[in-house]
């Protein structure tokens, strides 16, 4: 019964941060149009745009906070693994709750001090400082979605991680499949 | 708490969570504020909104994810192949010619990637096949797919470039400049290594014939085109930065419009390659930023903490003449690049060691050069070089440790002479930028 739990939290995490993470993915072309655009309306329409350069900024702003949970899920984020891969499974599901556990202070710090800024950039009414100006507010609240993102694919992650030291097993047998198309 | 004792607190907090593999940029990130939150206390949190401001908002960074898109796209839309196959035909009767070919398109591929690590896994699959087929010595093979590849780095646009003149408030159109003599050098000499250990064993680099030798006039001049379309699409974001049309982060978002109407021009645009290329990018992106976000919090709360004045009176106390400095700073950068990637070497090192090299009179830019230079030797220096992992890991099964550290030594030699000369020589790397942006 327990374990169904787990299952289900675990399972549903990782879908909702995959979901996520593949949607802010299409705000790449989108990004690299928007600065394209300002270029050909420099030079081709001779009329620069004012709100090109901080849209593409929100815009890379986004995709790298958002997608950091499905980076951290794939296994994509950068780690030293010279001792890492020596040990064995379960010594490495050790090492991953307890490098979990840094991961998910910073987060929490992230949080809270994010949260802060997007109360004081709403009581304040605070604005990017260009031609532009932007609301800077939902900058904030995005972090702290971030943060949370990450924070539960890493609790996921650990809940995994400690069922694997104590029964020997994964939680998990068959990770979900995704298409892994290419377009080769 | 002191700035040696905090210095050595940190480092150690590093050393252990990395071992333990930690993800590095929320390793960074969360070591400073739990160090900083206990010797300072809640104070130190302020910092977080800022630096995360400042990266996130940084116009010259967001070239970073446009170069690494255009780098997808095109590796995706078979220009390797393109570059490859031209190149085959133009030099294809001299001996060795596949190794060269390799080297120069592994250097492209390399340049467009970005990324060491990435460069050298496109790099493999594309060329190591054709030089095993053809009966070249493996050693050879794998050794100039090593150099290739990570030679990518010093050829603009490089995401490292990017990170040092963005940390160190440099111009990214001078460094890509001033990296092009020494790119040209490292080319040559690695070329002409190969030309004269071809001559002089020839059993390394059998003749063929090639696919090429077959291939109607019509394909030809196909192939011919699809390669120079390649080498132009470079040239013009190259160019583009340098002629002052366009920012670097503007002649990324050209490259990425070149890069789709090529693949479009090559027959190869799917929408699947399109998402693939896309959700490879926003990770790659997302992972080198938080990189970014937690390495520049740590070395923002480590310069608060006064670690520049540290080490400004631990070089002025060793007595050293300046160059003796920059020769010791090398060597660190040189052992860290035993143990983590070159972003970090880039992103940890750049604002600890520029400001002191500046004050001893020298050229940020061309220190920059250096920094390129060696972390490119460092990453693939046995025993633990990480690059020499990556190449393990794309090289047939029957192919040892002992190979690979066999087949990168000559190529290390070759690149460690390319960074005395240009250390010895400033002028060397600095004439072409100071000629076309002024001093």
């Amino acid at each position: 019964m327990v374990k169904k739990i787990f299952i289900f939290y675990c399972t549903w995490i990782d879908r909702l941060v995959r979901f996520i993470g593949r949607s802010v993915s299409w705000l790449m072309p989108v990004l690299a149009g928007v600065i394209a655009f300002e270029v050909a309306s420099r030079y081709i329409f001779n009329q620069p745009t004012i709100w090109a350069q901080d849209l593409a900024l929100f815009l890379s702003a986004y995709l790298v906070g958002l997608g950091g949970a499905y980076a951290y899920q794939k296994k994509t984020h950068i780690n030293v693994d010279i001792l890492y891969l020596a040990v064995s499974p379960k010594t490495k599901r050790v090492f991953d709750v307890l490098t979990g556990l840094l991961a998910i202070f910073f987060m929490s710090v992230l949080m809270m001090i994010a949260y802060e800024k997007f109360g004081e950039a709403l009581q304040f009414n605070y604005r990017k400082m260009s031609n532009w100006a932007p609301h800077t507010h939902h900058f904030w609240m995005m972090l702290v979605v971030s943060g949370a993102l990450i924070t539960l694919q890493i609790t996921s992650n650990m809940v995994q991680a400690i069922h694997y030291v104590f029964t020997g097993h994964e939680l998990i047998e068959v990770p979900e499949e995704e298409d892994t198309e290419d377009g080769n | 708490m002191g700035i040696e004792l905090l210095s050595g607190v940190l480092l150690l907090c590093i050393l252990v969570s990395f071992a333990l593999g930690a993800p590095v940029g929320f390793a960074l990130g969360g070591i400073a504020m739990a160090v900083g939150y206990m010797t300072w206390g809640e104070g130190i949190f302020s910092i977080l909104p800022n630096t995360f401001e400042s990266t996130l908002f940084s116009f010259i960074l967001l070239a970073i994810p446009l170069y690494i898109y255009m780098g997808q796209l095109l590796t995706r839309s078979g220009i390797g192949d393109a570059m490859f196959n031209a190149s085959q035909l133009v030099i294809g009767k001299i001996r060795g010619s596949l190794a060269i070919s390799v080297i120069g398109v592994c250097s492209m591929i390399g340049a467009m990637v970005g990324i060491i690590g990435a460069g050298i896994m496109t790099s493999g699959s594309i060329a190591l096949k054709p030089m095993l087929d053809r009966g070249y010595d493996k050693r050879l093979a794998l050794g100039v797919i090593m150099a290739g590849g990570g030679l990518g780095i010093l050829i603009p646009p490089s995401v490292p470039m990017i990170m040092f003149a963005a940390t160190t408030q440099n111009s990214v159109g001078k460094m890509f400049i001033a990296a092009l003599f020494p790119a040209l050098l490292a080319i040559i000499v690695m070329v002409a290594y190969i030309l004269i250990s071809c001559k002089l064993n020839p059993e390394r680099a059998p003749l063929g014939t090639g696919a090429e030798a077959k291939m109607t006039p019509k394909e030809k001049r196909r192939t011919l085109r699809d390669g120079f379309m390649s080498v132009l699409l470079i040239f013009a974001v190259l160019g583009s930065i340098i002629s002052g049309i366009a920012t670097p982060t503007e002649s990324g978002a050209i490259g990425v419009v070149g890069a789709i109407i090529l693949a479009f021009f090559f027959k190869r645009f799917r929408l699947g390659m399109f998402k693939m290329a896309g959700m490879e990018t926003a990770m790659l992106v997302s992972v080198a930023m938080w990189i970014l976000l937690g390495a520049s919090l740590f070395s923002n709360f480590h310069l608060l903490m006064g670690v520049q004045d540290m080490i400004a009176n631990f070089t002025k106390d060793l007595g050293l003449p300046p160059l003796g400095v920059i020769i010791l700073m090398q060597l660190v950068m040189l052992a860290l690049g035993f143990i983590i990637d070159e972003f970090i070497i880039v992103l940890m090192c750049a604002p600890l060691f520029t400001p002191i090299v500046v004050d001893l009179g020298f050229d940020p830019i061309w220190f920059g050069i250096l920094m390129i230079l060696n972390i490119e030797i460092a990453v693939q220096t046995p025993p633990y070089g990480f690059a020499l992992f990556y190449l393990k890991g794309i090289a047939p099964p029957d192919v040892t440790m002992l190979d690979i550290y066999k087949s990168v030594t000559p190529f290390i030699l070759l690149k460690l002479l390319v960074l005395v000369i240009c250390m010895l020589n400033p002028d060397l790397v600095m004439y072409l930028p100071n000629l076309v942006m002024g001093e």
